[in-house]
């Protein structure tokens, strides 16, 4: 111990030792939080996590595998608010009750604290606005209850900071003296905990599915002069005759005796068609679970042959995004051809 | 206060960057799965039906018999025909090849053991793949060439290192990839120089003549190029709501005529 104390006071002070000495000085900082509020808004953030990890299809540890709701099959407007919208409230509860432990607890602070970070979370929902700029700044869907959540959240925070029980004893000797460094610090690691914790990187979407009734599907074929205006699908080929899908529209056919200068013939509407094969003038396109069969051997005179029912499986998301997550599917309904979004969360 | 804001502006701009999108193009997700969902051969047509390959004997159009034979137990989702064989892969990317002579009878050859492809022709029975694999956070792809000259023993020839690949067709002596290709772009201003990848589709070609010693064949100019198929010589590439026809009989290609929304109106 004296070996130490000789050799530090022989030793001219370095920028090293300042560096050493500086950081232990910062740390005595951990010396002055009130643990209280540190220790409630800690426990706040994590029973936030836990409601996505329990309440989201895509939370942030298990990545969908659970899938439970908070509200079963319930279209009641508070309980969606509640499922989706609670992370909002607890998030600033939590960052408020975080960072009102480093700094001192007094009236002003609690006021500054609550609405900094209710502003923060409604920042950060108008960052998500596409309407509002040009392009969405941050991916997610931009609500207006996650907003309201935001501000209750931060009424809620400063109400709880009343709590006598949190607050330090005013006759004990706890004074939260930072300086310039510390409070620099302090401010940093608390705002990167709550842009952090905000801004997850996976999104989803969940959606009510819009159907094509059966009876839509199997209506009688329409043929039309001109197709959309979209060449979306894949091309196919077989002697003359080149195919184009319009993906899960229909297909145009050309004739393609000289490439050169493919010559347009007609448009077949066909729901739900993908793929597409020619044998002996017979054209077998798919219309999402039926197979058909279609004569092409006279473009002026085409007609369905027959349709195969039930060809093909059932597939949910063939017109939608696979991302999407279809609530209350039921496929007695028809044919998955659109969704409404009901809820969509973002990075 | 100074400092207060700058590291509360760090603060977002990390986290903002963190969870921002990389440029690389978002495929629009029916792009995934251009692959065949049916295919006639001979006088059969092979379906896939709830992730196997079902098959069905054509008596006529309004009749078509199942065979009550599936292909595989695994989850299919793609497959082409050539030549009696069907390459197909399941949702993993894992890649089968079975022989159809007998399309009562089909009998899995050989299970090549490719793991994440995204591409494959055969030509001169040769497969040619495209694969992919993770390391340090990045993608690299690679081009595959496999003699299946004896079918009971593909032989591993070539593996070459190439850009993002979006599909590939093949002719004669010739191979076609279109590939997705990174640029970076920077602009400056008074205080700050930004950088910005993006990626544009450009088609490339492989001399295939010798399959273990595959070459670049340079084209004066960049032709753009989506989904790939050839027929007879002609190339024709879809993308970007256009179909182009390349004569391919000789190299450069040459365009022939271009499809696109004028055309259809």
């Amino acid at each position: 111990m004296n070996q130490t104390t000789f050799h530090t006071e022989e030793t001219p002070p370095t920028s090293t030792n300042i560096s050493i000495n500086t950081a232990i000085q910062n740390l005595n900082i951990f010396s002055k939080v009130n643990y209280a509020y540190l220790g409630v808004g800690s426990f706040t953030l994590i029973l936030g996590y836990l409601f996505y990890v329990i309440f989201r299809q895509y939370d942030p540890l298990f990545k969908g595998l659970n899938n439970y709701s908070l509200f079963e099959n319930s279209d009641s407007l508070l309980h969606l608010a509640l499922q989706y919208s609670t992370p909002s409230l607890i998030h600033v509860v939590s960052l408020t009750l975080i960072h009102l432990s480093f700094i001192e607890i007094k009236q002003k602070n609690i006021i500054s604290v609550a609405t900094f970070w209710t502003a923060a979370n409604i920042f950060y929902e108008i960052m998500q606005n596409s309407t509002i700029f040009d392009t969405q700044i941050i991916s997610g869907t931009s609500d207006p209850v996650d907003m309201l959540f935001s501000l209750i959240g931060g009424m809620i925070a400063a109400a709880v900071s009343q709590i006598k029980y949190l607050k330090p004893n005013k006759t004990s000797s706890h004074k939260l003296k930072f300086n310039k460094r510390q409070k620099n610090i302090l401010f940093s690691c608390v705002v990167l905990l709550g842009t952090g914790t905000m801004l997850g990187c996976d999104t989803y979407t969940e959606a009510k599915p819009i159907y094509l009734s059966y009876e839509e599907l199997r209506s009688p074929l329409v043929i039309d002069e001109k197709g959309p205006l979209t060449l979306t699908g894949k091309p196919y080929i077989k002697e003359s005759t080149l195919l184009i899908n319009n993906r899960n529209n229909g297909i145009h056919i050309f004739d393609n005796s000289d490439p050169e200068n493919p010559i347009y013939q007609k448009y077949i509407n066909i729901p739900g068609n993908i793929d597409m094969e020619i044998k002996e003038g017979f054209l077998y396109a798919d219309s999402y679970i039926d197979l058909l069969i279609i004569d092409i051997n006279d473009t002026d005179n085409i007609n369905l042959v027959k349709r195969h029912e039930n060809f093909f499986a059932y597939n949910t998301h063939q017109s939608i995004p696979s991302e999407i997550v279809l609530l209350d599917l039921d496929i007695s309904k028809g044919i998955v051809v659109d969704y409404e979004i009901i809820y969509s969360e973002g990075k | 206060m100074k400092k207060f804001k700058t590291t509360f502006l760090i603060s977002i701009l990390i986290t903002l960057i963190g969870c921002t999108e990389d440029n690389e193009p978002t495929r629009t997700y029916w792009e995934k799965d251009i692959h065949n969902l049916f295919e006639i051969n001979n006088n059969e047509f092979y379906a896939i039906y709830k992730k196997k390959l079902d098959i069905h004997e054509i008596v006529d159009p309004e009749n078509l018999e199942h065979t009550d034979t599936q292909l595989y137990d695994e989850n299919l989702t793609s497959f082409v025909i050539n030549n009696n064989l069907i390459f197909s892969s399941d949702q993993n990317n894992n890649f089968y090849l079975s022989d159809i002579t007998d399309p009562r009878f089909p009998s899995n050859v050989e299970d090549l053991n490719i793991y994440r492809y995204n591409s494959y022709t055969l030509q001169n029975n040769h497969l040619y793949t495209t694969t992919s694999s993770y390391s340090d956070y990045t993608t690299s792809y690679y081009l595959n060439i496999i003699d299946l000259t004896v079918i009971d023993t593909p032989n591993f020839r070539q593996n070459i290192s190439i850009d993002r690949p979006i599909s590939m067709a093949s002719q004669a002596g010739n191979l076609f990839v279109c590939t997705s290709i990174p640029i970076v772009t920077s602009t400056n201003d008074s205080t700050n120089n930004y950088t910005k990848t993006i990626y544009v589709e450009r088609l490339r070609v492989y001399d295939i003549t010798d399959s273990s010693n595959i070459s670049t064949i340079e084209l004066d100019e960049d032709i753009n190029c989506g989904s790939l198929k050839i027929q007879e010589n002609t190339l024709i590439d879809i993308s970007k709501g256009k179909i182009s026809q390349y004569d391919v009989s000789e190299l450069p290609p040459v365009l022939l005529s271009i499809i696109d929304r004028n055309n259809i109106i």
